[in-house]
């Protein structure tokens, strides 16, 4: 009995022992390793569509408006950019005059050797009820008091110059439209010198245009994959959304990442963002939004690029590529192949 | 009249709990009302490492190097309880019902999570009533002394996952999802089965 006793006793005491030390308790690195963060910033010179309007006085009053217009994107399938006059509440189709001007380098700065550009015609001023547009190229539009008026159209009704994205008839108070511009307050039909704005919201028609605003970081996970955290960052205009790409130095390989999603764990489309309002969108910014990608989804390594852009891009109308109007921008790290990799999950130790 | 049973083996938490499979120990006081029945108490003790991929991931950044991290903790799990033992001699062994009620206490590792509380509402520990059925066999060296193996399934009541986390809420990982999205629900009633094996004795010889 007395041997019974002591190995139960000396059992109990080692069981005891080996229960009540377990040195892999701690905080577990989910990468293995750490993270390297890098600010996502708005661009510094942001190509969104618009440009300058300049009024031509014919005799006592401004009879005649120039829109020169530039960053707008190539459109697909039978869309077009359609002109409309517009205030908050309706809208008519007009006729302009069009035509498109080319960049043609004609020397360099002899200080900084950058290009100097004049802009040619690329064919004579034409009619047009709507046009299309050419990467790199500007539009030039112009119509008259008079055109207006022999056209039925009483400019005093409204207040703006709208250019939207559309097929057919399309409304310009819920179509895309990259560029409006204030021509006058309502009732009195002014023309007047101004900058054609970006992002026509209806609703606040005395509006400012879009601007953007926010930021946020991106977080690079060694070779895993990076997390995009955007925090109140600019909401976009109707008809467009958010898009991520990834592209390289020269921007030759580009490749697209999709529309930016609420924060982790939700990860819903904000693709809806213009128009939906939710936990993440309030009525003029996106609170939260992000984005986590994996190199393996990508079967891509992050060597391969130098930036993750993100641009403003209409919801439909143009081709499946890059759009100029980039408004936020992060570098991607060199070298972040070489950080170390985990090779145990995230159940390597941090430290170790 | 007397016997003590001292046990050790594994406990196999139930997989809503956020708890890890752990060794435990336990030590039981039995008075014979009867040759077959006995009566007394019991206490279980062990130590289970929290499962880190049941809660949420915390993010603590340094400039521009950041640290994703899933926290665990090992907590220490206490179990007394009254039970009630029917022994059953099958030739030289005996099989053995176990009930029992009792309580459940977990204390939280105070280097990982103590926090500040007030009288009545301890957050650094939790507790709940259990219940306690089982069976084992036994086999005796004589009248004094022998071994057993059993197995127990001990039921928690008023159990509450999210107290055994240790992610600080305020330093939320929102750039990168979780690695375990879907964990098992939480439940405030859990069923673990502890696996065990050890020594009875009687210290007067003989029940």
């Amino acid at each position: 009995m007395k041997t019974a006793g002591k190995v139960a006793v000396l059992s109990t005491a080692v069981l005891c022992l080996t229960a009540c030390i377990d040195d892999t308790a701690g905080p577990v690195a989910y990468t293995g390793k750490p993270a390297l963060r890098v600010g996502l910033d708005i661009v510094a010179q942001m190509q969104i569509p618009g440009g300058p309007v300049a009024g031509k006085i014919d005799g006592t009053d401004t009879d005649s408006l120039s829109l020169t217009l530039q960053y707008l994107a190539p459109l697909s399938g039978n869309n077009r950019y359609q002109v409309w006059l517009a205030n908050d509440t309706a809208a008519a189709r007009i006729g302009v005059r069009h035509t498109t001007l080319r960049p043609d380098t004609v020397g360099f700065d002899e200080f900084d050797g950058t290009p100097i550009i004049e802009w040619r015609e690329v064919a004579p001023e034409s009619p047009a009820t709507e046009f299309n547009a050419t990467t790199g190229y500007r539009q030039v539009l112009r119509f008259t008091r008079g055109e207006l008026t022999a056209a039925g159209v009483d400019m005093s009704a409204y207040t703006h110059v709208v250019v939207t994205i559309g097929s057919g008839d399309a409304n310009p108070l819920t179509s895309p439209a990259p560029v409006f511009f204030r021509y006058a307050g309502l009732g009195t039909g002014a023309f007047t010198d101004g900058v054609a704005q970006f992002g026509f919201d209806p609703a606040a028609a005395s509006g400012t245009g879009w601007v953007a605003f926010g930021g946020g970081s991106v977080e690079w996970l060694n070779v895993e994959g990076f997390g995009l955290l955007a925090q109140r960052i600019a909401r976009p205009p109707r008809g467009f959304f958010y898009e991520l790409w990834l592209v390289d130095e020269g921007r030759t390989r580009k490749v697209r990442l999709g529309e930016l999603l609420t924060p982790a764990p939700e990860f819903a489309s904000l693709m809806n963002a213009d128009v939906e309002e939710g936990p993440f969108v309030a009525r003029g910014e996106i609170i939260k939004a992000g984005r986590y990608v994996r190199w393996a989804d990508l079967q891509a390594t992050p060597d391969q690029f130098s930036a993750l852009l993100i641009a403003l891009k209409p919801k439909a109308g143009v081709a499946d590529e890059l759009p100029e109007t980039v408004v936020y921008q992060a570098a991607v790290p060199p070298n972040l192949d070489q950080l170390p990799k985990f090779t145990d999950g995230f159940r390597e130790k941090l430290g170790k | 009249m007397y016997t003590v049973v001292v046990t050790g083996g594994q406990t196999l938490f139930d997989k809503a709990s956020g708890l890890q499979d752990a060794l435990h120990a336990s030590v039981e006081a039995r008075y014979n009302i009867h040759r077959n029945i006995a009566i007394g108490p019991y206490l279980m003790i062990s130590r289970p490492l929290t499962d880190e991929t049941y809660f949420p991931l915390v993010r603590m950044a340094f400039g521009d190097t950041v640290y994703h991290l899933l926290v665990n903790q090992q907590v220490t799990m206490l179990e007394p309880g009254i039970e009630a033992v029917i022994s059953v001699p099958v030739g030289p062994f005996e099989l053995q019902g176990t009930g029992g009620l009792g309580i459940w206490l977990i204390a939280k590792d105070p280097q990982r999570s103590w926090r500040p509380g007030i009288p009545g509402d301890d957050p650094n520990r939790k507790e709940g009533p259990s219940v306690v059925l089982g069976g084992a066999l036994v086999y005796s060296f004589g009248e004094s002394g022998g071994l057993r193996v059993g197995v127990r399934s001990v039921m928690l009541r008023d159990f509450d996952r999210e107290f055994l986390s240790t992610s600080d809420p305020l330093l939320p990982s929102e750039h990168i999802p979780h690695p375990r999205p879907n964990v098992p629900a939480p439940k405030s009633t859990i069923n673990n089965l502890r696996l065990e094996a050890g020594f009875h004795f009687s210290p007067g010889g003989g029940r």
